[in-house]
């Protein structure tokens, strides 16, 4: 029955075939075998009729509502992977098919308040029985995003432009530029200093912070600000650890330094180290024979010595560190003359040079700029090979460490945890959770746990479905293990591994949609529903339509009894035909985080308080029992968080979504479902079973837009 | 966004590297002096960007070609109008209002108006002083407006009235070509000259008279050294500079650069060179004298995109300076696109370029050349416009008002599209000391009326079409020009010429339309159009009286209307 093509797509060929023109020396993309993470087969749609049939048998049943303009979401979809995305289908398995079980009338269908189609006869069995064998007959491989040729082709990469780098990466680049000759604890201290003190505006990117490329007066008077108190601090408190430990990094002809009265040869030196770090490639020099467009020869070693013309090392080194922290290649990532390579790939595409690719690798990955092994390595290693290559990532890939910041502002965006409520302490805090102080810092300690945690799985073995699924504690402030009723620490976040993690009981803690970040709600009420929304919506991907305006209104004007749980409050507040359609694609999901309070703690009884008093009059035994069926088919349940849990980490739509949001961080770009869909497929290809997430990591550097720049 | 500054403390920094400087005081006994609350009268300034050529297509220029969404009755009978805030365009502080304006003047979209719907009646196609009111200034193209008398622009008008100004040297004209027309004391009317020197040589003639510097104001005065930072500063800038000469640097990369060395200029401003600076009346470093340093690089002859930039900026420095020591006070700058911007090389830049809207670039297929028209002037606006504003906006006077809040700068083109004198430019920044409201984008187009017969040359009447003129009957451009001379305090009878427009008075026949019978004095600036029965416009009697029967000219000498009151 089923009627697979196959296309065989060898990227490694071809890729060999564009790139075997470059100049073997300045090509920086490797020629051998290159890895992309990509199966050799992909999959191919499946039945080309079954599939025109399901369009018709939609068009006519369904259009009515679902087309653009009308009363529902359209299904003017034109390829079977736009109806996988929308979380319409599941690729061979009918049954957990959206667009199967929410028929109405037949032996897959759920039964919910608005089967389909809402208000007219029921679909003609044949025309059901076509989209069945359409879906039942779709290989169930990854190809979830319509990727119709992987091969690379220069004028479909996307062109890339002068970024001001993130605060976040202006932050730790600070850091690890000093740290490179004063002890590090000073260094935080005194950029910490400063960046508290002047205010620099906070990146407000459309998802990801980091995307935000606005350059407004606020950056520069900021940048001016913090370069001017950094070179003022350096050169009057640290000016010898500065002045030698940078010529150390490489003395060249600079043998004896004398601080008070530096060679020249001392000071090109210094020069040359210390600004060479902080632009992230080497000076240029007469020697690169670089000029700008209207001839003037490109000299930035004379250029920055000269800063030492007629003063004292120290006035000398504090114009030096003022002009480099200002400097163009310091704040902006700008890959320009020399930091690209080889020939023209078609369509202005050229190669980027070791340089340019271990600094957006650090900048991406690190949030920082690269440590003196990568220096070498880009000096050393031969990036025209697949070895060398990978050499580099796997460095970088291999620095936990140096990972978790830029892992943490992923996972921070992503999970929208600047979204978790601030308490709005309650005498009744006190009733439910006596020992705890409820205040920002404990809000803030919240959210370095599911940052830490999700950091931590990324870059230490674990898989997507550990994310979901892991009961590694890293609580150790005394209020979060309060939380948590966690005894001890867990270690520190250097000294931990999977081995050596403290875990929660797993019958009270599965990754991260059970952390209290994720499941408080500020006040002494859980908020079933909004957990809900922040999981369909942002954890997989779905659409959410806004509420009536007066959903408020309504719901507060529904009374309750006082003594039953919150969860048989909301299911009656949310049962009126205006409401209950979309609540049952959210209460569900929130109902089975029904063991988590809204402080957070894990229970399983929910105190009922007395109507305007702050007295416990009872507790109640609390459900998390759900019906997932018409959200993730029929048959599909839940009895608590955590096969809530397994189901979503299983889910494609969750994956897909953690995909685009992914690839999206890792270009510093929107991606699109259609044109990035082959890129999309490679990272989603990687969160499957076992596959450590530190792959998917890998792929989108492995992506051919990760290792060219167009410009235009 | 005004930055209060005291004026006595105000320094302007013209200095290029290097430079020296100078500390000029000057004419304490102009300068406001009353303290903050005191009721004064306000000085006055008027300062128009004139360009020549059009802006391609009015896309570029305004920041929709939508119906605006509020309405505006006035209680006079004078006709309803649209208008939007401004600020409701802008996304965020970077969107831009539109391809042309760009987002350097977001910072004073409260303070600014932008004015659609303003239509000349008949096509002036090459003209030379139609945009500021001398309609007879034609080069004969379309020839509907012959005979009609000359008169002396507003700029000009303003000049001339010394309740406006007290300067005998007033207007300070700069550009490629003026669109000024003087009266002499005679009556006759011609082209004002126009005196673009570089710079540093404007500022010595403004501000260094027969070589000798302005004396000090105030005597005395104290010495602040130059900012620690100041010269780092400056060799960062160069930094910029040269990676944005450099090589495999986008145009986006270009733009993302200019527009950090734009932050990066602003903080220098700021940095303080050593200067001296007098004890009372304003004072400012010069720059520096040499015409071979940085100063005196940059005209409006010699085109290299650095200097040519370099050299607006000063200009705008300058005028800003002029206009805060109350050397000047009606200021123009007129300009028409050089040839150096043409890239069509089997045509000048007039056929190669304007004419042909709709044509791909030779060298940029990506682009047509409405959009080459709008980017162009974009480099204008950038660099002379908003910084001017920027200036302006910087001086505050007293009452607490910026020389901006104080002052009109006016902004208007040749034509809107290509020989089209229909939605006719005209961008209005500062308030008049209060006389006009500010914030909004004004539509005075009649849409009830139907389009427009004539849309502009490679246009299309039809809305549905994509090359649609987007023209409307409207308002009389003239009015605009009446509005900015009742804003400045003149009078009408600082402005009317009874002997014009005597065809549109007394009218009994309704060929003009039945509204404008009995119309005793028409009054207002400047001529309605064409006073010469047998040459109707479109040799077609019926559709010139239709248009103009569309007009009621009972309001022509009235100060257009505006909003109620300030977007805020």
């Amino acid at each position: 029955m089923m009627n697979r093509k196959i296309i065989a797509v060898i990227l490694s060929f071809s890729l060999g075939v564009v790139l075997s023109s470059m100049n073997a020396c300045s090509q920086f993309i490797a020629t051998d075998n290159i890895s992309t993470g990509v199966d050799d087969e992909v999959i191919t749609n499946p039945s080309v009729s079954l599939f025109q049939r399901t369009q018709t048998a939609l068009a006519r049943d369904c259009n009515t509502c679902h087309r653009a303009g009308g009363s529902a979401a359209t299904f003017e979809f034109t390829t079977p992977q736009q109806f996988i995305t929308a979380g319409l289908i599941v690729p061979g398995r009918p049954r957990q098919s959206k667009l199967i079980y929410r028929m109405i009338n037949f032996n897959d269908s759920t039964v919910t308040t608005d089967n389909m189609p809402m208000g007219r006869p029921a679909m003609n069995s044949s025309d059901y029985q076509a989209i069945y064998d359409w879906i039942a007959e779709m290989p169930t491989d990854e190809s979830v995003f319509e990727c119709t040729d992987d091969t690379f082709v220069a004028s479909q990469v996307r062109a890339t432009h002068a970024k001001r780098i993130s605060i976040r990466q202006y932050s730790n680049s600070l850091k690890d530029l000093f740290s490179m000759a004063i002890t590090r604890s000073t260094v935080v201290s005194m950029v910490d200093g400063a960046l508290n003190t002047f205010t620099l505006p906070n990146d407000t990117g459309q998802y990801f912070r980091r995307e935000n490329n606005v350059f407004i007066g606020a950056h520069a008077q900021g940048f001016f600000d913090i370069a001017d108190r950094l070179a003022t601090t350096v050169s009057t408190s640290h000016l010898n650890n500065f002045v030698n430990q940078f010529i150390q990094i490489d003395p060249a002809t600079c043998t004896s330094i004398n601080v008070s009265n530096l060679s020249t040869a001392c000071r090109t030196q210094l020069v040359r180290n210390f600004a060479s770090r902080a632009f992230r490639r080497p000076l240029r020099d007469p020697a690169q024979n670089l000029s700008t467009t209207t001839g003037d020869q490109i000299n930035e070693v004379a250029d920055l010595v000269g800063e030492f013309s007629g003063v004292s090392t120290q006035e000398g080194v504090n114009r030096l560190i003022f002009r480099v922290l200002i400097a163009p290649h310091f704040t902006f990532q700008i890959e320009d003359q020399n930091l690209i390579t080889g020939s023209n790939l078609g369509s202005n595409t050229f190669a980027i040079s070791p340089y340019a690719f271990i600094s957006r690798l650090t900048l991406n990955f690190w949030n920082s700029i690269p440590d003196n092994t990568l220096w070498q390595m880009a000096e050393t290693e031969d990036f025209t090979t697949n070895t060398g290559f990978n050499n580099v990532l796997n460095y970088v890939l291999s620095q936990r460490l140096k990972m978790d910041d830029a892992m943490r502002e992923y996972y921070y965006d992503w999970l929208r945890l600047d979204r978790t409520p601030n308490f709005n302490v309650s005498p009744r805090f006190a009733l439910m959770a006596p020992n705890i102080t409820f205040n920002a810092n404990l809000r803030t300690d919240m959210i370095n746990e599911v940052e830490e945690l999700a950091s931590f799985l990324t870059t230490s073995g674990g898989t997507f479905e550990d994310l979901f699924l892991s009961n590694i504690s890293v609580a150790r402030s005394t209020q979060l293990m309060r939380v948590h009723n966690q005894a001890s620490a867990a270690p520190s976040y250097q000294s931990m591994t999977m081995a050596n993690a403290l875990r929660h009981p797993a019958s009270q803690r599965a990754g991260i949609l059970t952390r209290p970040a994720m499941t408080i709600s500020g006040s002494e009420f859980a908020n079933p529903i909004l957990r809900g929304a922040h999981l369909r919506k942002d954890i997989l991907c779905l659409n959410l339509g806004a509420p009536p305006s007066d959903a408020l209104d309504t719901f507060n004007g529904i009374a309750v009894p006082n003594n039953i749980t919150t969860r048989e409050k909301v299911g009656i507040k949310t049962a009126g035909a205006a409401c209950v359609s979309c609540h049952n694609l959210l209460n569900p999901l929130g109902f089975a985080l029904s063991n988590y309070n809204s402080l957070g703690m894990f229970i399983n009884q929910e105190p009922v308080f007395r109507e305007n008093q702050d007295v416990i009059d009872t507790y109640l035994n609390v459900n998390s029992a759900v019906d997932l069926s018409a959200l993730f088919g029929p048959g599909a349940a839940a009895q608590d968080a955590t096969e809530l849990s397994r189901f979503v980490a299983q889910q494609t739509t969750a994956k897909a979504c953690f995909a685009e949001k992914f690839m999206s961080f890792s270009l510093n770009r929107p991606v699109s479902r259609t044109a990035d869909a082959c890129r999309l497929n490679r990272i989603y290809s990687n969160l499957n079973g076992t596959d450590p997430l530190i792959d998917m990591v890998r792929s989108t550097a492995l992506d051919m837009e990760f290792r060219v720049r167009k410009i235009q | 966004m005004m930055k209060k500054k005291n004026q006595v403390s105000r320094r302007m920094f013209l200095k290029g590297a290097g430079g020296i400087s100078l500390a000029i005081p000057f004419l304490p006994s102009l300068l406001p002096r009353q303290a903050w609350g005191q009721a004064v009268t306000p000085i006055k300034r008027y300062f128009n960007i004139v360009g020549g050529y059009d802006y391609g297509h009015h896309q570029n220029w305004f920041p929709t070609l939508n119906q605006l969404t509020q309405v505006y009755t006035p209680s006079n009978g004078d006709q309803a109008i649209r208008y939007q805030r401004l600020s409701s365009f802008l996304a965020n502080s970077s969107s831009i209002l539109s391809p042309m304006l760009g987002n350097r003047l977001n910072p004073y979209v409260n303070k600014m108006n932008i004015l659609r719907g303003l239509n000349l009646h008949t096509r002036i196609a090459h003209g030379r002083g139609h945009m500021l009111g001398n309609i007879a200034a034609t080069d004969g193209h379309d020839t509907r407006v012959t005979g009609l008398k000359p008169l002396p622009t507003i700029d000009q008008v303003l000049a001339a009235n010394r309740n406006f100004t007290p300067h005998s040297n007033d207007p300070l004209i700069i550009g490629s070509s003026s669109y000024s027309y003087i009266r002499s004391a005679g009556g006759t009317v011609s082209q004002a000259s126009t005196n673009t020197p570089k710079p540093n040589v404007l500022f010595n003639q403004l501000f260094v008279p027969g070589g000798n510097p302005i004396p000090e104001g105030g005597g005395g005065g104290t010495t602040t050294p130059a900012h620690p930072r100041r010269d780092v500063l400056t060799r960062v800038l160069e930094d910029y500079r040269k990676v944005r000469r450099g090589r495999n640097i986008s145009s986006t990369d270009a733009q993302i650069l200019d527009n950090t060395m734009d932050r990066y200029s602003d903080i220098l401003s700021r940095l303080g060179e050593t200067t001296t600076v007098a004890t009372s009346g304003c004072s400012y470093s010069t720059i520096n004298t040499s015409a071979a340093a940085s100063d005196g690089r940059g005209s409006f002859w010699d085109y290299n995109p650095e200097s040519h930039a370099y050299a607006f900026e000063m200009y705008a420095r300058i005028f800003a300076a002029a206009a805060s020591c109350d050397l000047r006070r009606v200021f123009n700058l007129h300009t028409s696109i050089p040839d150096f911007f043409d890239r069509n090389s089997a045509e000048d830049f007039h056929q190669g370029h304007s004419h042909q809207p709709w044509a791909a670039i030779a060298s940029n297929g990506n682009r047509v050349n409405h959009q080459y028209m709008g980017e162009i002037w974009r480099l204008y606006i950038d660099t002379f416009l908003a910084r001017l504003v920027s200036e302006l906006d910087s001086f505050e006077e007293a009452g607490g008002r910026s020389i901006l809040d104080n002052s009109l700068v006016h902004m208007t083109l040749e034509s809107s599209t290509v020989h089209s004198d229909y939605n006719k430019p005209c961008l209005l920044i500062g308030s008049a000391a209060g006389a006009l409201t500010t914030g909004h984008m004004i539509d005075y187009s009649r849409r009830e009326l139907g389009v427009h017969p004539e849309q502009g040359d490679n246009f299309e009447n039809d809305p549905a079409s994509a090359r649609f003129g987007h023209v409307y009957y409207g308002a009389h451009y003239n009015r605009s020009l009446t509005t900015i001379l009742q804003a400045m305090g003149l009078a009408p009878a600082d402005y009317e010429d009874p002997t014009i427009n005597t065809f549109f008075q007394g009218r009994t026949d309704g060929r003009i339309g039945a509204v404008n019978n009995g119309i005793s004095r028409i009054g207002g600036y400047g001529h309605i159009g064409s006073e010469n029965s047998g040459v109707w416009y479109y040799n077609d009697s019926q559709l010139y009286s239709q248009q103009y029967a569309r007009y009621n000219y009972h309001f022509y000498k009235n100060s257009l209307p505006f909003p109620p009151s300030s977007a805020v």
